[in-house]
């Protein structure tokens, strides 16, 4: 039976440097949930603490009900995969898998089975009694998937375990891990810096900055209602324009004025004035003809990409946005140096205030 | 339930470490086998020979006294010649055996690496047999009427030193070689250099800290030997053989000169070592060889003749080893060789010395013991638990480098000659010696391979339920196998042909081959000697083939 797995407050600190800085998550029983961030945010080391390989300097991280801060680490009932497969090199693909079983004393007619329904669930059963140095990175990554869940833990740990594959290998991995850890419902924690391999994979996905949670939520809201800058530019593509309330009225409709002095009308969710940051994703772009209202700019570079086409485009003040049109709604591809004027789907951008700390939307 | 947590809560904080008691252990061993000897020793350079004051007088009688002060220049000159004609030997023979098609590169290896192996006096004794008064050599030229230089002193003990210790620089620099990536050499040719300016620009650089790597371990080997310049020296004197005589001469001695020009022994070595370290911190190129060099075909002509070079240097650096087992058969009449051969001096040293055979192979082998268990677990906390303390650790296991055996030696007996202490004499003494001069060679291996194998891999195993020290044996002790094995086979190889330590340790029942060799060629009985000096080169062999077997031809002896 998998747990739920409750961080409240955790704190973990080098020094005066604070890699993780009282961080909250509930994690639902049999939930994907993903920590995703840049490199040096903290997510590796929040991992590594409820493994039980970081200390827990502040809060407490609960496995169901059960505070786990001073359980050792192999007492802990985890799973983990790490980010370079960690293979025993001196036993074959059928000892890796079974080791964590007969750690735990389980007779070994059991074993055999367990291992041979692992080894099949991850489709490598023929290479059973291989060392793992006559395996491709592709196949240890297996053995290292099937050593992990064969035990059938409370929880699941992935510290980047796709990220020494190549591109192909790497999306036909991450449906198989998908489809597994629906299949065996086991509560998995998986860390990655990759933001596509993150919304394809997760049921949530916490987005982390200097060890500070920025945004949880599903893969969906993460990238249509960015909490805040950081997200809106982490995942995904955002351009950031900058614009000006000029008023608002009691019903918070609100008119924002662009640099160039194009208007729109929005309604956020609170009052506020001054400066905003409007994010546009590239896709929220429609190009038109027409000059009223709308933002005047250049094509400087157009990049064809089979299904749509990516355009630089230069605006009056020599900021650059990025915008894509669908293959399947033009006729041709626009050619470099033309003048164009764009429009953007009012509903569907974000708006937050002038620190991009908050989503006004 | 508030009970049951604060109890498991105090067991948790109570229990003790096993890796904390590793430490301990090794803190204690360090400080009573390692820091209370030298510091022993350092205080008595500092007495008078009799009496209890402290006293500058001794390092004053040497720099002031040529009878002392000339020793140190004798060491000084014949190291630092050494170390330039093993460079000079050593390079070239890497240039050639990494660059060109030279034929059976395995065999002149082993024997390289054999003659490096080899007990460090045997060279000077077979040189002796060849080239001395009565050696085979000279006899041969005096028939024809040509008188050869004598081989004593100077001369002798640079001949000898150099064709033992060159191979030091020749694994160094060949191993540096054959990492450079082949761009390099490629960039600076199409810059136009030829392929002289190409070596002296670019190559020659790049190995540079691995070559004074590689010439700081001649110099110091060479400023450490005991038994060469002590029986192919005569008049001409050097430290450790000062060292010695002023210790164990019975008569004039001064104990308390001895411990001062070991410090100066070890002052010098440490030195240059320093020296060494600063220069490579401040030149160091890591160099990852995605395309090793080229190794160029020679056309039949030039292939032999390079060829025939190599072997040459290897041959004569071999010629010893190969000397004392034959001389080891022919029949002897007291200490005059006679001709044809016999088993007699093998039938001799079984009566009559077969207890030094035990002593060797009984000492070594409990030293070996005590070498691997704590090789492995101290190399585990230097690398695994890296702080301040354990680096400290780190540098202490590893300062016997800096320390001549007879150093060593006298250091211990000056700490362990009184009751409660009264180690001088036994077995034990011998034994502590053994495993404080090799325990380095097992613990640099050791980390060596540690620092390869993932953190992540422990890791694994942990949190699939095997506690931290159930996977130190399971998974971390076998991954770290081959690495201690390597060590452990040249701690065993330098134990059982360690000579410096052991002559000045040993009594009538503890002496070992090295002793009784000693003793013998002393005593003119060279069949007896080559019988004994045999028996350990044999040793040697079988261990390094065995060595080359089980680490698959992947030969690093340093």
């Amino acid at each position: 039976m998998s747990h739920s797995v409750i961080i409240k407050d955790a704190v973990k600190k080098y020094g005066n440097f604070t890699a993780v800085n009282k961080v909250n998550i509930h994690i639902k029983q049999g939930e994907f949930f993903t920590l995703l961030g840049p490199s040096g945010c903290g997510k590796t080391t929040l991992l590594r603490m409820i493994a039980g390989f970081n200390s827990i300097d502040g809060g407490e991280i609960c496995f169901n009900d059960r505070v786990i801060n001073k359980v050792e680490a192999h007492k802990r009932d985890i799973g983990m995969v790490f980010q370079n497969y960690a293979i025993f090199p001196h036993m074959t693909v059928y000892e890796n898998v079974a080791y964590g079983l007969k750690a735990k004393k389980i007779p070994n007619v059991e074993i055999a089975k367990r291992v041979e329904e692992a080894l099949e669930l991850v489709q490598i059963s023929a290479l059973s009694d291989r060392k793992p140095s006559e395996l491709s990175g592709g196949q240890q990554q297996r053995v290292a998937l099937a050593r992990a869940f064969v035990i059938e833990p409370g929880v699941l740990l992935m510290d980047e375990p796709l990220s020494n594959l190549d591109a192909k290998l790497r999306v036909q991995m991450r449906t198989i891990i998908k489809k597994l850890q629906k299949r065996l419902g086991i509560t998995t924690i998986y860390v990655t810096h990759d933001q596509e391999e993150a919304l394809a994979i997760s049921d949530s996905i916490a987005i982390m900055k200097d060890g500070n949670i920025m945004q949880i939520d599903t893969p969906e809201n993460v990238y249509k209602k960015p909490l805040n800058t950081f997200v809106a530019g982490f995942i995904g593509t955002s351009n950031f324009l900058e614009g000006e309330i000029i008023s608002q009225d009691e019903n918070l409709k609100s008119s924002i004025k662009l640099p160039n002095g194009a208007m729109f009308d929005v309604i956020l969710k609170k009052k506020y004035s001054g400066k905003v940051i409007i994010s546009v994703r590239p896709e929220q772009f429609t190009i038109t003809e027409e000059s009223n209202s709308t933002i005047a700019g250049e094509i400087l570079i157009s990049t064809f990409l089979g299904d749509f086409v990516n355009y630089e485009v230069q605006l009056k003040d020599g900021s650059i946005v990025e915008v894509n049109e669908y293959t399947k709604d033009i006729e041709t591809v626009r050619s470099i140096g033309q003048k164009i004027h764009l429009h953007f789907i009012i509903d569907k951008i974000s708006i937050f205030d002038s620190t991009g700390m908050e989503a006004i939307t | 339930m508030i009970g049951i947590k604060k109890g498991r809560k105090i067991k948790f904080n109570f229990r003790i470490d096993f890796w904390t008691v590793i430490k301990i252990i090794t803190v204690i061993s360090l400080l009573l086998f390692l820091i209370y000897p030298f510091s022993k020793l350092i205080i008595s350079s500092f007495l008078p020979q009799k009496g209890n004051n402290f006293t500058l007088s001794n390092y004053e009688d040497f720099f002031k006294l040529k009878y002392y002060f000339s020793t140190l220049k004798n060491s000084l000159s014949v190291s630092i010649i050494a170390t330039i004609a093993a460079t000079i030997i050593g390079v070239p023979l890497a240039y050639i055996m990494t660059r060109y098609n030279v034929i059976g590169k395995k065999v002149i290896n082993i024997l390289i690496i054999m003659s490096l192996m080899s007990p460090p006096f045997i060279g000077a004794y077979s040189w002796i047999l060849l080239l001395g008064r009565n050696g085979v050599v000279t006899k041969f030229f005096k028939l024809i009427g040509i008188t050869t230089p004598p081989i004593y002193g100077f001369f002798g003990i640079i001949l000898v030193f150099t064709l033992k210790f060159f191979p030091y620089v020749y694994l160094y620099v060949s191993g540096a070689m054959s990492s450079i990536d082949r761009s390099l050499e490629e960039a600076a040719e199409s810059l136009g250099s030829n392929k002289i300016r190409r070596f002296l620009t670019i190559t020659l650089p790049v190995v540079m800290p691995t070559l004074a790597a590689g010439s700081v371990m001649v110099f110091m080997s060479s400023l450490a030997d005991f038994g060469t310049p002590m029986l192919i020296g005569e008049g001409f004197k050097v430290l450790p053989v000062l060292v010695y005589q002023e210790y164990m001469s019975e008569m004039g001695g001064n104990a308390n000169m001895a411990s001062t020009l070991s410090v100066i022994v070890v002052t010098c070595s440490t030195a240059v070592l320093l020296l060494q370290k600063y220069i490579v911190s401040r030149k160091n190129y890591v160099m990852t060889a995605m395309r090793p060099p080229l190794v160029v075909q020679l056309k039949t002509s030039k292939r032999i003749l390079l060829s025939f070079l190599c072997y040459l240097v290897a041959g004569i650096a071999f010629l010893p080893q190969l000397v004392v087992i034959v001389t080891s058969f022919i029949k002897t009449n007291g200490p005059i060789f006679v001709k044809g051969f016999s088993l007699e001096s093998y039938h001799t040293i079984f009566y009559k010395l077969s207890r030094n055979i035990t002593n060797t192979f009984v000492f070594s082998l409990a030293a070996i013991v005590i070498i691997v268990i704590m090789g492995m677990l101290i190399s585990y906390v230097i690398v695994k638990q890296k702080n301040k303390f354990t680096a400290l650790i780190d540098i202490l296991i590893m300062f016997p480098y800096v320390i001549p055996g007879a150093v060593l030696g006298i250091s211990l007996l000056v700490s362990f000659n009184k009751a409660p202490l009264l180690l001088a004499g036994t077995p034990i003494i011998m034994i502590i010696a053994y495993v404080v001069r090799k325990l380095p060679y097992t613990v640099r291996s050791t980390t060596g391979i540690l620092y390869q194998i993932d953190p992540s891999i422990e890791e694994a195993s942990i949190n699939l339920g095997v506690s931290p020290m159930k996977t130190f044996f399971k998974v971390t002790a076998r991954l770290m196998a081959p690495g201690v094995f390597s060590g452990a086979i040249l701690s065993w190889i330098t134990t059982i042909n360690e000579l410096s330590s052991s002559v000045m340790l040993y009594t009538g029942k503890t002496a070992t081959i090295s002793v009784a060799i000693y003793t013998e060629v002393v005593r003119n009985s060279f069949g007896t000697a080559a019988a004994l000096a045999s028996i350990l080169t044999v040793s040697t062999i079988l261990s390094l083939v065995i060595f080359m077997v089980v680490s698959k031809g992947k030969v690093s002896v340093i």
